[in-house]
């Protein structure tokens, strides 16, 4: 066999064993696969996990886009983006529809993902009952017997004490009716994308050696009571300062010549496709 | 065309994650199993599959009259240990296996635990043809509503199956190969009934 070393960085059994454990986060909903977090040439925290699925999964015919909290031009989503470059060869887009795969940190693009392509999340800590049992010994036995107590009552807490669950983002999902599981830090409003996604979704924690996965057509669930409903992040009566999207994740700031607060898309690719494709439309209507 | 093991492999492990992913969708290596016409002792597909997945890290078990041929080869190419059915990471069960020795192996492999679900035998069966008509229809995650069994399936090996699956997230997860260069697969996830069952039911 003809060997070509290090295309996508890893080699060739760093790769394989990725593979296993994914293929086993596949079968088994939001179950999380310990794996052998391989160093990567930036700091663990930064997608290391998200980075090496990407290397694992990336072949000659992709396409890649890769955001950090919404935009593609971040520091730490163009270093992802030159190392597969510089180790594939593969072109990388902006635009979600012309992407195979798509490496993410924050959030789930607005652009609805299809079965062609794959989604892979960076996730800094997968453990969603962390936040109350230190120890992983524990959360194991905890996921076993679908001992989920602890995670309600953190949410029950909330509500007593702020009349909501304050969960920003990584708001926990219960997979297929079995696994609670750590969304990655998006934002609340995109959990909904991931119940019954088209897409095959995984998510790679590399300091904590970690995979799982959401595969299409499952049910994902935000944790929530029935007299306090889940709710996503709401934006009704907004708009997107630049291409009057609505319906979107939008960042709130402060203009300071104005004195007014305005928003605009989070998402910053689906909104520059927004405003090229009105542009088009008012070039089309001043020739005819 | 040589068999490229990097970029081969990543393409039959695409299809393969698809097909775990989409219980029940086909998917096609023709292209890749092509290279792999030196293989003689099973499908080229199966051995693409074992490329993939196998090596010295993990273990495996051979069923079958040609277990002896098959265990030397994967050996040769992977260098995954070989150990009995009850203790093997992968297990391959060729084209000729038995039914009976089949079943025997399902019911006493590795299903994981409920700490640790993932540490459960991987199947890799040989098929006659994949596509055709079933009697089995598949629902579960990954299945927009129903998907047709990959391939005819015997009742006695749905029943053990089952058996082996029925204490999510304990289980087993098979892949199947063809001649043909076709894989398909069913994870423990997938619910297996008969379609006759669910028109019963309506
Ligand atoms: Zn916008």
């Amino acid at each position: 066999m003809k060997a070509e070393p290090q295309f996508a960085f890893l080699d060739e059994g760093s790769k394989k064993e990725i593979r296993r454990a994914t293929l086993k986060a596949v079968a088994i909903p939001g179950y999380q696969v310990p794996f052998a977090s391989r160093e990567m040439p930036m700091a663990r925290g930064w997608g290391t996990g998200g980075l090496q699925l990407t290397c694992s999964l990336v072949g000659k015919d992709d396409v890649l886009k890769v955001i950090d909290q919404g935009a593609d031009e971040s520091v730490n989503a163009v270093s992802i983006k030159k190392l597969i470059r510089a180790t594939t060869g593969i072109p990388v887009t902006e635009r979600t529809e012309e992407a195979s795969l798509i490496q993410s940190r924050h959030r789930i693009p607005e652009v609805p993902l299809t079965k062609d392509q794959i989604l892979v999340l960076q996730v800094p800590m997968p453990e969603p009952l962390r936040k109350y049992e230190k120890k992983e010994s524990v959360t194991k036995r905890l996921h076993a017997e679908s001992e989920y107590s602890g995670a309600w009552l953190m949410l029950f807490e909330q509500i007593m004490k702020y009349g909501r669950t304050t969960t920003g983002a990584d708001h926990p999902v219960l997979v297929n009716g079995r696994y609670v599981m750590a969304p990655s830090p998006i934002p609340r409003f995109d959990n909904p994308k991931m119940d019954h996604s088209e897409a095959l979704i995984l998510l790679g924690a590399g300091r904590e050696k970690k995979i799982y996965a959401v595969p299409p057509y499952t049910e994902i669930r935000s944790l929530a009571f029935e007299d306090h409903p889940f709710e996503g992040e709401d934006f009704s009566g907004k708009s997107c300062r630049f291409c009057g999207a609505t319906g979107v994740f939008l960042d709130e700031l402060y203009i300071q010549e104005t004195g007014m607060t305005e928003h605009q898309c989070n998402d910053t690719s689906h909104c520059a496709d927004r405003l090229g494709r009105q542009e088009e439309k008012e070039v089309q209507h001043a020739t005819i | 065309m040589q068999l490229d093991s990097v970029h081969d492999i990543q393409k039959v492990y695409r299809e393969l994650l698809q097909c775990m992913a989409r219980p029940g969708k086909i998917a096609d290596i023709r292209d890749s199993a092509a290279k792999a016409d030196f293989v003689r002792e099973c499908h080229p597909a199966t051995f693409l599959v074992i490329q993939t997945l196998l090596d010295a890290e993990v273990t495996f078990h051979v069923l079958g009259e040609r277990k002896d041929a098959i265990r030397r080869k994967i050996e040769d190419y992977t260098f995954a240990g070989h150990t009995s059915a009850e203790d093997a990471d992968y297990i391959i069960a060729p084209a000729e296996t038995g039914e009976p020795e089949l079943l025997e192996a399902i019911r006493g492999c590795r299903a994981g635990t409920l700490e640790n679900p993932h540490q459960s035998a991987t199947w890799i069966i040989e098929a006659g043809a994949l596509g055709g008509s079933s009697d089995w229809k598949l629902s579960g995650p990954g299945i927009r509503d129903e998907a047709e069994a990959p391939i005819a399936l015997s009742e006695a090996f749905v029943r053990t199956r089952s058996m082996k699956t029925q204490e999510f997230p304990t289980g087993i997860d098979l892949i199947f190969t063809d001649g043909d260069g076709l894989i398909s697969s069913i994870p423990r996830t997938t619910a297996i009934t008969a379609k006759e069952e669910s028109a019963w039911v309506m």
